[in-house]
């Protein structure tokens, strides 16, 4: 009951938000992008069904990527376009000799490391084959990394070697699973301690904070052009400079 | 991924709005780091945490600062983090999903190692 209080109180407070319209977007001194820009998500913007998700997301507590705006990614280079290209006769795999790749960038691709492009290294979802060990190894990984910099290092790895080992030289085949398979810790009852109230997850999603409510460019689309200066304000650079030469990859982000 | 393909590629960042801000939903997480700052009120503080960021983080690639008014961080749906890749042509073939949980540097490396077989398949 206090939940649900809670969360009308929220719902209240923020009719102010509901009232005020998105922050106003200059329109952009260069050619509009190929996508109009609307001055707020309406019913024909496709941002309004992601706007939404979020919302009821942040509604029902649900900031476990399962719900929301957060996926999938869109991409040129799918398993079909690889098949289409490098696979006509629809065998299923690639092989390195076929892909025309130099090694290295061949193996990059090659996820499951079984030495073929197959779907499965296509599949990035999260209920894939690969997402699943991936999410073995993070567990390992999160156990074992005691400099939290991400990676394992040698040292790391004889640590958690010795602790299981508890000081003898080998380990039998139950002591490796538990040691390539922990057990998941404990999950503590109720809400993550760090789990921010609705109210501010709901002025995040407003302040553009969480996420814009814009949809971006689609794909095939021409990228909306721009020009930006760089942190130390030595320089600016304009993204359509680069057209006819070079690809650009575009990284958004902040410190936080 | 920038020492590999940072021939053929050109790597920007963008930086946008803060997306764990201390007047918004704060991290403990970030507090340890000592990564702790209010939402920018300038374009000027906007850039003086960008380069402390640039700094820490050791990027090496342009750290490009958005409008104070996120135009492009709108015009790119890019908060709180978000990965593209623009062919030379200019049109996008990789748009990631949105961060946290849809910010996959490997898809962008499928996208670019494909990429660039693109143009090797079609001359």
């Amino acid at each position: 009951m206090k939940h649900v209080t809670q969360r009308c109180a929220a719902v209240c407070g923020l009719l102010v938000w509901f009232s005020q319209p998105l922050p106003a977007q200059p329109l952009p001194a260069q050619p509009l992008p190929a996508q109009p820009l609307p001055a707020q998500p309406t019913k024909s913007t496709p941002a309004t069904d992601d706007w939404n998700r979020m919302l009821l997301a942040i509604m029902r507590n649900d900031l476990s990527g399962n719900a929301g705006w957060f996926g999938p990614s869109e991409t040129r280079y799918t398993w079909a376009w690889v098949q289409e290209h490098l696979d006509p006769a629809k065998r299923g795999a690639v092989s390195a000799q076929n892909s025309g790749l130099p090694p290295a960038s061949f193996d990059r691709l090659d996820r499951d490391g079984d030495g073929r492009w197959t779907a499965a290294d296509f599949d990035w979802s999260e209920k894939g084959p690969l997402a699943q060990k991936t999410s073995m190894a993070r567990m390992f990984l999160m156990r074992a990394d005691q400099d939290r910099n991400g990676k394992l290092s040698q040292d790391e790895w004889n640590t958690v070697f010795e602790r299981l080992s508890k000081g003898t030289s080998d380990l039998d085949l139950e002591e490796l699973r538990k040691l390539l398979f922990p057990a998941p810790p404990p999950r503590p009852k109720g809400p993550p301690p760090d789990m921010p109230s609705t109210t501010t997850l709901l002025q995040g999603l407003y302040r553009g904070e969480l996420g814009s409510p814009f949809p971006g460019p689609r794909l095939g689309d021409f990228a909306p052009d721009f020009t930006l200066p760089t942190h130390d304000g030595k320089t600016k650079i304009n993204l359509r400079s680069f057209r006819g030469h070079k690809p650009v990859a575009l990284i958004f982000g902040s410190f936080t | 991924m920038k020492q590999r393909y940072g021939d053929r590629v050109e790597f920007l960042a963008v930086y946008v709005r803060e997306a764990h801000p201390t007047d918004g939903w704060r991290m403990k997480s970030n507090d340890k780091d000592g990564v702790a700052f209010a939402q920018p009120k300038s374009f000027a503080e906007r850039t003086a945490v960008a380069t402390q960021c640039c700094e820490k983080l050791k990027i090496t690639m342009p750290l490009l600062v958005d409008d104070f008014d996120d135009r492009v961080g709108h015009l790119y749906s890019g908060m709180p983090d978000r990965l593209y890749l623009i062919d030379r042509a200019g049109k996008v073939v990789y748009k990631g999903g949105r961060g946290p949980f849809g910010f996959k540097p490997g898809e962008l490396e499928q996208a670019i190692i494909l990429n660039s077989l693109e143009s090797v398949i079609s001359h």
